[in-house]
C-alpha cells in the first residue's frame, strides 16, 4: 500500500487539477479526474481507519457512540468506524430504512457530524458486505440494504441494520413514505426534547424539521412547531403504517428461506433467458 | 431479416464510436425533420452525433450547459428525495391523490446487472410488469413509479425512453409526470422553455399509450394532461401545473405516421458500412452513403450534424445552404450555379421556371446599374 505521504501529495496534485479542469469548463476532464481523486481519497481513509482501528482496539468504545443517550449504548463498537456508526445511530434513532441523504442530515442536525455524507455511507454498504463474506461473527452489526418485497433483492438506496428483526428490513412499497413519516416525527421529537440552551443544536434540528415538513398536506406555510407537524405526520402514518407491515410480513416466510447472506443483503437478479437464444 | 439481426447490425455500424440512449427530447426533435434518412440511421444505431459531428470536423456547442444539467439533476433529487415526499405532494395538488395512495416503486435501475439496451429492455418489462399490477387494482400495487421505461414505435424500430415518474390512483388516469428544472416566477413560464416541454410530456404520453395498447389496455387509460413540476422563482422550491398535450399529441402521431420504415432504413444502409473514431475519412465516406436531406430546420431541431451537412450543401453549391428564404424564392432549381447561369442567359429549363428566369434578369439588370458586379 502506498504511504500516507504519497497519497496525501497525490491528492492535492489531483485537487489542483480539477480546479484546473473545472476553470477551463472541461467537464470530461474533471469527472475523470474526480474518479481518481475519489479513489486516492479511498485509499487514504482505509490508511486512516487502518490506523485508527489498530489504536483504540483495545480500549473501551468512544465517540461519536457515546455522544448518544439511549439505547445505542447497549450496542458495544467494537470497531469504531466514525460513519459507519453515524449510519446505525440514525437508523436506530428513526426506526425505519433511511436513504444516505436522510442519514446525513440526520447526523448532522441531531449529532452535528460531518462524516456521514452520501457518497461514504454508499461505498459503506459495499464494504460491509465484504466483511461479512469474509467473518459473519466478526462485528456486532452490519449496515445492510432494506430487501425489496417482491423481488427480495437490495433496493438501491435504503439502508438496515443486520440486528433488526428480518420483518424491519423488508422494503414495501408504502416504507420509503412510511420511513420519511417517521423521520418527521424522530426530528419533531428531538426539538421537542432539545434544551432551547443548547448551542445550535436546537436550531439546526427546527431547520431540518421545517425542510422536512414542508411537502406535508395542510401545513400553514413558514411553520415549524413540532407538536402540529408531528400530529400531521402521525395522521398520515396511521393511515398506511398497517398496510405497509402487513405487505412486509407476507414476505418473511420467503426471506426465511433464502441462505445467511441473502438474508441480510438480498438476492442478486439474473437474466435468465433473452429472445436470441430462442429464436 | 428479424429485428434482432437489423439491430446488430446497427451495432455493426456504429463500430467503435460511443453510444447515446436517446430520449424524449430527440425523438421529439428527429420528428422534426422525417425526410432525412441519414439522422434515422444514425439514431437507429444510438450513435452519439456530437461526437461524429467532432470527428467530421464540424463540432456544434454544447447542447445544455454542464451548469444547467446540473442545476437540472439537482431540482430532480430534490423532488424525489425523503420517499418522493415533493413529488407527491404535487400530485396531491394537482390529481388529487388520495393521502394513503403513497405506494413507491423504483424502476431506475435494473435490479439485474445489464447494461445498455439490454438493460432498457429488461426495465421495460420491469415497467410493465408494475404497470399490469397498477391497472389490475391490486390495492396494493405501487401507483408512483420513479423512472418508468416505456417504448415508442418509431418506424418498425422500438426507442425505450425513460420518463421522470407515471402515477395513478384507483378509479382514475395514468398520469405522466415530467420534472423540468425552468423556473415558474410569479406564475409565469417562458414559453420557449414551455413548448418543448410540452412536446416532451407528449412524446411520453404517446409511448406510455403505446405501451398500454401492446400489453392489451386502451390507451384510453392514459390522460392526456401531463402533470409538470418545476422550481418556484429562483430556489429549489418545488410547484406544479398541467399541461394540455392534445394538440402535440396530434402533430407526433401525425409525424410519427410519416416516419421511414425499419425495412426502408435496412435497404438504404450499405452491408459492411462501418464508423471508426480513428480514421476521419472513413467515416465521412461512411456517413456520406446515408442520404440526407438537408435544410435550415434542422439547425433548430438539434440535429447535431447540421453544421456538417450544411457545409457539405454549401460545397455542392445548393441554394438551400443560403437559407430557408432563398430556397423558397428559387423553387426547383436547388443549384447555385444554375440559378447564376439563368441570371446570365435568361434560359429557363423548362416552362414553369419562365417566370423566375424572367425575374432573375430583371435583378441582374438592377443589380449592374446599382453598380454590382463591374470589376
Amino acid at each position: 500500500m502506498e504511504s500516507i505521504e504519497g497519497l496525501s501529495a497525490r491528492i492535492n496534485q489531483l485537487q489542483n487539477e480539477a480546479n484546473e479542469a473545472l476553470a477551463r469548463g472541461d467537464v470530461d476532464a474533471l469527472t475523470r479526474i474526480r474518479e481518481h481523486l475519489q479513489a486516492a481519497e479511498r485509499q487514504r481513509n482505509r490508511v486512516w481507519e487502518e490506523a485508527l482501528a489498530s489504536a483504540s482496539s483495545p480500549s473501551p468504545p468512544h465517540s461519536p457512540g457515546s455522544r448518544a443517550e439511549g439505547p445505542e449504548e447497549s450496542l458495544p463498537v467494537v470497531t469504531p468506524t466514525t460513519a459507519r456508526d453515524a449510519v446505525r445511530m440514525a437508523l436506530t434513532d428513526v426506526g425505519a430504512p433511511l436513504d444516505p441523504k436522510q442519514i446525513q442530515l440526520w447526523g448532522t442536525a441531531k449529532y452535528r457530524t460531518s462524516f456521514a455524507t452520501s457518497r461514504a455511507v454508499y461505498s459503506l454498504r459495499r464494504d460491509e458486505q465484504r466483511a461479512w463474506r469474509q467473518n459473519p461473527d466478526g462485528r456486532f452489526f452490519y449496515i445492510c440494504p432494506a430487501i425489496s418485497h417482491d423481488t427480495l433483492a437490495p433496493a438501491r438506496a435504503a439502508l438496515t441494520v443486520s440486528t433488526w428483526d428480518d420483518e424491519d428490513r423488508i422494503l414495501s412499497p408504502y416504507t420509503p413514505r412510511v420511513a420519511y413519516l417517521k423521520l418527521v416525527l424522530a426530528t419533531a421529537a428531538a426539538v421537542k426534547e432539545c434544551p432551547a440552551a443548547g448551542p445550535g443544536d436546537r436550531r439546526q434540528l427546527e431547520v431540518l424539521l421545517a425542510k422536512l415538513a414542508r411537502p406535508l398536506p395542510n401545513l400553514p406555510p413558514r411553520l415549524a412547531d413540532p407538536a402540529v407537524v408531528g400530529e400531521v405526520a402521525e395522521s398520515e402514518l396511521a393511515l398506511i403504517a398497517t398496510a405497509d407491515e402487513d405487505i412486509r410480513r407476507a414476505s418473511l416466510e420467503r426471506l426465511a428461506a433464502l441462505s445467511d447472506e441473502q438474508r441480510l443483503f438480498g438476492q442478486p437478479l439474473k437474466v435468465h433467458s433473452t429472445s436470441r437464444r430462442h429464436a | 431479416m428479424s429485428t434482432d439481426e437489423f439491430e446488430a447490425r446497427l451495432e455493426a455500424f456504429r463500430g467503435d464510436l460511443p453510444a447515446v440512449r436517446p430520449n424524449a427530447r430527440t425523438v421529439a426533435a428527429a420528428l422534426d425533420t422525417p425526410d432525412c434518412r441519414r439522422r434515422r440511421i444514425l439514431e437507429a444505431a444510438s450513435v452519439d452525433k456530437s461526437e461524429l459531428a467532432r470527428h467530421l470536423g464540424h463540432p456544434i456547442p454544447a447542447a445544455q450547459s454542464p451548469f444547467a444539467l446540473r442545476r437540472g439533476n439537482l431540482f430532480e433529487s430534490a423532488v424525489k428525495e425523503n420517499g418522493d415526499a415533493h413529488l407527491i405532494a404535487e400530485l396531491r395538488k394537482q390529481i388529487d391523490l388520495p393521502i394513503p395512495a403513497t405506494r413507491h416503486k423504483d424502476l431506475s435501475s435494473s435490479r439485474a446487472r445489464t447494461k445498455g439496451l439490454k438493460e432498457m429492455k429488461l426495465r421495460a418489462k420491469e415497467t410493465q410488469a408494475a404497470l399490469s399490477l397498477l391497472l389490475s387494482e391490486d390495492p396494493y400495487a405501487p401507483n408512483v413509479l420513479d423512472h418508468a421505461v416505456t417504448s415508442l414505435e418509431v418506424g418498425g424500430s422500438t426507442v425505450y425512453l425513460e420518463q421522470d415518474a407515471l402515477a395513478h390512483y384507483t378509479g382514475n388516469k395514468l398520469y405522466v409526470v415530467e420534472i423540468k428544472s425552468f423556473p415558474v416566477i410569479n406564475n409565469q413560464v417562458d414559453p420557449v422553455k414551455l413548448r418543448p416541454a410540452t412536446r416532451q410530456a407528449a412524446v411520453y404520453i404517446l409511448s406510455l399509450q403505446q405501451t398500454l395498447a401492446r400489453m392489451g389496455h386502451s390507451p384510453e387509460k392514459v390522460a392526456t394532461d401531463a402533470v409538470l413540476i418545476c422550481p418556484r422563482n429562483y430556489d429549489l422550491t418545488p410547484t406544479s401545473a398541467t399541461l394540455d398535450t392534445r394538440q402535440e399529441l396530434r402533430g407526433l402521431r401525425r409525424q410519427l405516421d410519416r416516419a421511414a420504415s425499419v425495412s426502408e432504413l435496412e435497404a438504404l444502409l450499405p452491408q459492411g458500412l462501418t464508423l471508426s473514431a480513428a480514421d476521419t475519412e472513413h467515416c465521412a465516406e461512411a456517413v456520406e452513403q446515408l442520404p440526407n436531406a438537408y435544410r435550415p430546420a434542422c439547425l433548430d431541431s438539434g440535429c447535431e450534424l447540421a453544421y456538417y451537412c450544411r457545409s457539405r450543401a454549401r460545397d455542392a453549391g445548393e441554394t438551400v445552404a443560403l437559407g430557408t428564404p432563398v430556397r423558397q424564392a428559387f423553387g426547383p432549381v436547388d443549384m447555385i450555379d444554375d440559378v447564376l447561369a439563368m441570371a446570365d442567359s435568361g434560359i429557363a429549363p423548362s416552362r414553369y421556371e419562365q417566370d423566375l428566369a424572367a425575374d432573375l434578369i430583371h435583378m441582374q439588370k438592377l443589380y449592374r446599374a446599382a453598380g454590382g458586379g463591374a470589376a
